[in-house]
């Protein structure tokens, strides 16, 4: 009898143990992926493709095309038409960015709207190098006895009063660059070369003579930056005990949508 | 039948003549063969009558020729190398006996012949119960009055008293996991306030007897929620090269078994860090070696181990899940013992000496050495760091792999009387896994006078170091309180980097990039814990503790950039009260209780209701509900790791940005236990609050004023399910199944909506059997859990930046929306029992995982020509292991 009397509790506990499913499906794959880098000066350009389907068998990001995309600032929406040429929607040409204005990208997508913000930053200041060549020095046997001298570095310097992010590129200008180092099969050497630096909240970069792997005229270009492009730079990980989603400041959609301004230099490698 | 001939002649009596005086008789020939044998052979030739335990003496050989020479110092000679004694009882005749026993107590274990009438009535009962081998004093034991509903549990110096035992002539009944039980009747004139009662392992038994009870491996059911297990059987278990107290408690219901990375317990939807785990006292903080393969507790230094999966005790707090007491052996007390272990994975010594009886010590320690099991797990689960060894590894040297882990404990126990033990317990242990690559350059290296020294440096290390000193003190058979100072530190460091340095014209430079990780840990405790029987039905347990926690945690990428640097110091003071009562002749028992607790950082008072009852419908069946809130003060966060895995280190809350954990629970159950079954079903639900998580992965907003302190995330989450055990307590053949059924979810605002957590586990069965022939054990396990949920890509796409390279990112599923395959795996071992020489010893073979199950740890994605290919890590596939087990006595 007093069995019994235990079951209905268990009865009463297990249904309040009774599973509901949680939401497993997941939309986000059919999310757009948007790029858009916006530069003062020059006409906006967002590439809007599909993702690759972790099913499918594409090997190259389709692009989305048909959309109506916009670009809102000061109050006034711009059209942005698809070119096939290149698949990147353009703004028609009568109007450029322009610095510290704010800018909205939005479009209609699978019934929702996907849109974006940002704000395009001033042009950095005060941006200085401390010399405007390096001499590579001569590690080759038969180039007398004795360590070389190794040439200082170059040091690059600017002002960062607002904590802003920089990013250091620095592209050799040569048609035909002359490479500094034997070719050893060394997989190691950047296959382009540019070389650059990683977002960093700083107002100073170091240019070794050993970051160079080609003679000639480089450009170094210093990016002003935001936080969104610095979060591009996030690995997300590759193993389900530590996969989160990738950041994105676009919402409904992934990738970025940005805003940046940049101050160059020129440096001479030399032998 | 042949075990109850076995029974019947257990207690032998030689000699059914008249009595001759035992004093009066002289030996003159040649004795030989078994000691039983001797006996009955003096028996007859002069009518001494004899009193022994047959098989004991039936495997003790001797060879002696006494010349005229008196019985009694003939028996001197022979028994006392043999450990034994003998006592001439009041009727002339001659008790064998072991040479420490207690002839007192131990006359009261006997049935007597005739039942005498009671002098006293409703009197109390006090005494100390011991180990029959080495006089240790045995915690915990169950002691309660046959036939009656009084009963009660002995302290963890082994000291009990019974109130209100209703005459001088009832039967008390000591129980003790793994222990074989003893009975006392009682009698007019035993000393009823001074019993002292040995209990004898049955690890130690040779044969198997039966008796009116018994108990194995494993004690469930006494309180709501809880496990006792005993060290002492542990071996007979299928292990991976170790005993393994932790790993054997994932083979209950409601603790997770399908983690064989850690040695840690998911209870109930709870995880490791969330484990109050107390050694002699003092907390531990982290309990894994090797990867957690293996736990930080050597079992030889072991006594006792009690499992709270739950709703505990108001004397127990700080942590949200559940408490694991252990209880480290004082050591031998008569003389000196000695014994070690050897497997494919470790070395395990320990040496036990008294000095003079009131002062015992003993000393453990384990070594991992590399042994093919040792190699096998390292090689596994250091690949990843070990392929990457880095673009200098090729080229410089070769990666000298070294690692290794350790620990140590060691006890001196002082008994200066028979109401006050002081105990200093000590333990230390680490482990130190090593991947680095010393750099083997040519001399001479870039010409003249300049020196060049690069290097990968891949360093983990951890390790715990505790101690404590106790005071406990039996003041009356009413009052015993026990009180401790305590030290306990935790470290982990963590160094991944790579190094260099440069040295040129004496000038040295140096370069190091990677990841640099410390995390350190300190806790002073000094705590006062007090029983009071202040009237029949009631216990009042009270006490009170304060903690100094001191915890540093750095985190640096480079040697330059710290992002993270936290140092934090609290104190946690609490005081509580319990009161354990009991009605209706003990049918009913409610224990009520409080804790309230000061924690100096949040500089707020936190107070714990707890609620604990438990009602016996009948001698068989019996019900339990339970309820309680819980805080946890100091709690470990993850921090995730994309390159070089997840890691997880410990924090001081501060009531604002990493929030006090709290946690609610509400247990119902009920268990049915006859002699040999015990079935019980437990169903729980609890809520977590304040659960924290650290990521890099989400960008604060705000430009500008970056702050790493502000990546750590909140959360809640809750948990249910139900808890089924089945157990046949004894026999030759016994064992258990478990079932859990239950469901855990976790909210983090920043993680979207509600998601399963990542230890959650639908279903979960286990099965243990164990089975004893001859000199056999033999026994297997078998554990089936649902697929643990993860996260999975569901796209991926690459971006552009801004100097032309392209930047790959998997787009993922929503939180923990897919599951990995089932997990099932089937253990066994066999483990054989012999003298080597006269040292008892073990030899044992395990396989662990023997048809080779591919279980999934996680899953690894990488996207290779713009497609996403997943790759299964798994667990350890078929694992043999052989182990030997050698001691003196």
């Amino acid at each position: 009898m007093k069995k019994i009397l235990i079951l209905p509790l268990f009865l009463l506990f297990l249904s309040a143990c009774e599973k509901t499913a949680l939401t497993t499906a997941s939309d986000s794959v059919n999310r757009p992926v948007v790029e858009a880098y916006l530069s003062p000066g020059q006409v906006p350009a967002v590439k809007v493709t599909h993702q690759l389907a972790f099913a499918s068998t594409d090997t190259l990001a389709r692009p989305v095309e048909g959309l109506e995309v916009f670009i809102e600032t000061d109050g006034a929406e711009h059209p942005l038409a698809y070119s096939a040429v290149d698949s990147v929607y353009h703004a028609d040409g009568t109007w450029q960015v322009e610095a510290g204005k704010t800018y909205r990208l939005h479009f209609q997508y699978n019934g929702g709207v996907v849109e974006a913000e940002s704000v395009v930053p001033e042009k950095p200041q005060a941006f200085t190098a401390s010399a405007g060549s390096i001499a590579i020095p001569d590690f080759s046997p038969g180039s007398g006895g004795g360590m070389p001298t190794f040439p200082d570095p170059i040091e690059l310097g600017w002002a960062n009063t607002d904590g802003a992010y920089y990013l250091v590129v620095v592209e050799n200008l040569e048609t035909d660059p002359v490479a500094i180092y034997e070719d050893n099969g060394d997989t190691n050497r950047p296959p382009r070369p540019v070389f650059r630096s990683e977002p960093e909240q700083t107002n100073a970069y170091e240019i070794g003579f050993r970051n160079f792997q080609y003679y000639g005229t480089h450009r170094v270009i210093l990016f002003k930056l935001n936080a969104e492009y610095a979060s591009l730079y996030d690995d997300n990980g590759n193993s389900s005990q530590n996969l989160t989603s990738p950041y994105s400041n676009v919402t409904n959609g992934l990738g970025i949508f940005t805003g940046l301004n940049a101050d160059t230099l020129m440096v001479e490698v030399t032998q | 039948m042949h075990k109850l001939l076995v029974l019947s002649l257990l207690l032998g009596v030689s000699g059914l003549s008249a009595q001759t005086r035992a004093d009066s008789v002289r030996l003159d020939r040649f004795y030989y063969g078994s000691l039983e044998k001797v006996l009955d052979e003096i028996s007859t030739e002069s009518g001494v009558r004899f009193v022994f335990d047959r098989p004991a003496l039936a495997r003790i050989r001797i060879e002696e020729r006494p010349f005229n020479k008196p019985l009694l110092r003939f028996l001197e000679q022979v028994l006392r190398p043999k450990d034994l004694k003998f006592l001439i009882l009041p009727d002339g005749a001659v008790r064998i006996m072991g040479a420490y026993e207690n002839p007192e107590t131990e006359a009261l274990t006997r049935k007597p012949s005739a039942k005498t009438g009671a002098k006293q009535k409703n009197i109390h009962v006090a005494g100390l119960i011991t180990d029959r081998a080495s006089g240790e004093a045995l915690p915990f034991v169950s002691v309660r009055v046959l036939g009656e509903p009084i009963g009660t549990t002995g302290n963890v110096d082994g000291q009990f008293t019974l109130l209100h035992v209703p005459t001088d002539t009832n039967t008390l009944i000591f129980t003790y996991v793994g222990y074989e039980p003893v009975q006392v009747f009682l009698a007019p004139g035993a000393p009823l306030t001074e019993l002292q009662v040995t209990m004898q392992s049955e690890a130690t038994l040779q044969e198997v007897v039966v008796t009116a009870e018994k108990e194995e491996l494993l004690k469930a059911s006494e309180q709501v929620s809880m496990f006792k297990m005993t060290p002492a059987k542990l071996a007979t278990l299928p292990s991976l090269g170790e005993r393994d107290i932790f790993r054997s408690f994932q083979l209950m219901p409601g603790i997770s078994a399908a983690n064989e990375h850690t040695s840690g317990l998911y209870v109930r939807g709870g995880t490791p860090d969330q484990v109050l785990t107390l050694y002699d006292g003092f907390t531990v903080y982290n309990v894994d070696h090797l990867f957690g393969f293996f736990s930080a507790f050597n079992s030889n230094s072991i006594k006792d181990v009690q499992l709270y999966k739950g709703v505990f005790d108001a004397k127990y707090g700080g942590r949200l899940s559940s408490v694991v007491e252990i209880t480290g052996k004082d050591g031998n007390n008569r003389r000196f013992n000695a014994g070690g272990d050897l497997s494919l994975l470790s070395a395990n010594v320990w040496i036990e000496q008294p000095f003079g009886e009131k002062f015992t010590t003993i000393v453990t320690a384990r070594r991992s050495w590399k042994g093919p099991l040792y190699e096998k797990i390292f090689d596994r689960f250091s690949g990843e760091t070990e392929t990457n060894a880095g673009p200098f590894g090729n080229r410089f040297g070769n990666a000298q792999v070294s690692s290794y882990f350790y620990d140590i404990n060691a006890k001196a126990t002082w008994k200066p009387n028979e109401h006050d033990v002081y105990s200093l317990s000590f333990y230390s242990g680490a482990d130190k896994l090593d991947n680095s690559i010393t750099p083997q350059l040519p001399s001479g290296f870039g010409g003249g006078g300049g020196r060049l020294n690069l290097g990968i440096t891949d360093l983990t290390n951890w390790g715990n170091t505790g101690a404590s000193l106790k005071w406990s003190r039996k003041w009356s058979d009413r009052l015993y309180s026990n009180t401790l100072a305590s030290y306990s530190s935790y470290f982990s460091k963590r160094d991944r980097s790579s190094s260099g340095t440069f040295e040129m014209d004496g000038e040295t430079q140096e370069i190091r990039r990677g990841t640099l990780e410390n995390n350190s840990l300190k806790d002073f405790s000094a705590k006062t814990d007090w029983e009071w029987k202040f009237v029949p039905g009631q216990q009042l347990e009270f006490g009170a503790s304060a903690t100094q926690n001191d915890i540093t945690y750095t985190y640096a990428q480079n040697d330059t950039s710290t992002l993270l640097d936290r140092s934090t110091a609290g104190l946690t003071a609490t005081a509580y009260l319990q009161d354990k009562a009991s009605f209706l002749k003990e049918k009913l028992v409610v224990t009520p209780g409080i804790r309230a607790t000061w924690f100096s950082p949040a500089g707020k008072m936190y107070y714990e209701p707890r609620a604990n009852v438990s009602y016996k419908l009948s001698s068989t069946v019996k019900l339990k509900a339970a309820t309680g809130l819980y805080y946890q003060f100091a709690k470990r966060v993850i921090r995730e790791d994309v390159l070089s895995g997840s890691r997880d280190f410990w924090v001081l809350t501060d009531g604002d940005r990493l929030p006090v954990a709290s946690s609610r629970q509400y247990v119902v159950g009920a268990a049915w236990e006859n002699k040999s079954w015990l079935f019980d079903a437990e169903t729980y639900y609890k809520t977590l609050d304040g659960l924290t998580e650290y990521s890099l992965r989400f960008t604060p907003s705000g430009p500008g004023q970056f702050n790493y302190e502000e990546n750590f995330f909140n959360g809640t989450g809750t948990s249910r399910g139900i808890d089924l055990l089945l157990q046949k307590k004894y026999g030759r053949f016994n064992g258990w199944v478990g079932y859990t059924l239950s469901d855990t979810r976790q909210h983090y605002p920043v993680y979207g909506s509600e998601f399963y957590a990542s230890n959650d586990v639908t279903h979960e069965f286990k099965v243990t059997g164990l089975y004893h022939w001859r000199k056999w054990d033999f026994s297997a396990t078998w554990i089936y859990a649902s697929g643990k949920p993860y996260t999975a890509p569901e796209g991926g796409y690459q971006v552009t930046l801004l100097d032309g390279t392209t930047q790959d990112f998997l787009n993922v599923s929503a939180k923990n929306a897919y599951r990995l395959p089932d997990y099932h795996r089937l253990d066994i071992a066999a483990t054989y029992n012999f003298l080597l020489g006269k040292a008892p010893s073990t030899f044992g073979i395990s396989l662990f995982n023997l048809y080779n199950r591919a279980n999934v740890w996680y899953k690894e994605f990488e996207i290779i020509n713009n497609q996403v290919i997943s790759t299964d890590v798994n667990y350890l596939g078929i694992t043999p292991n052989l182990t030997l087990g050698v001691k003196l006595r």
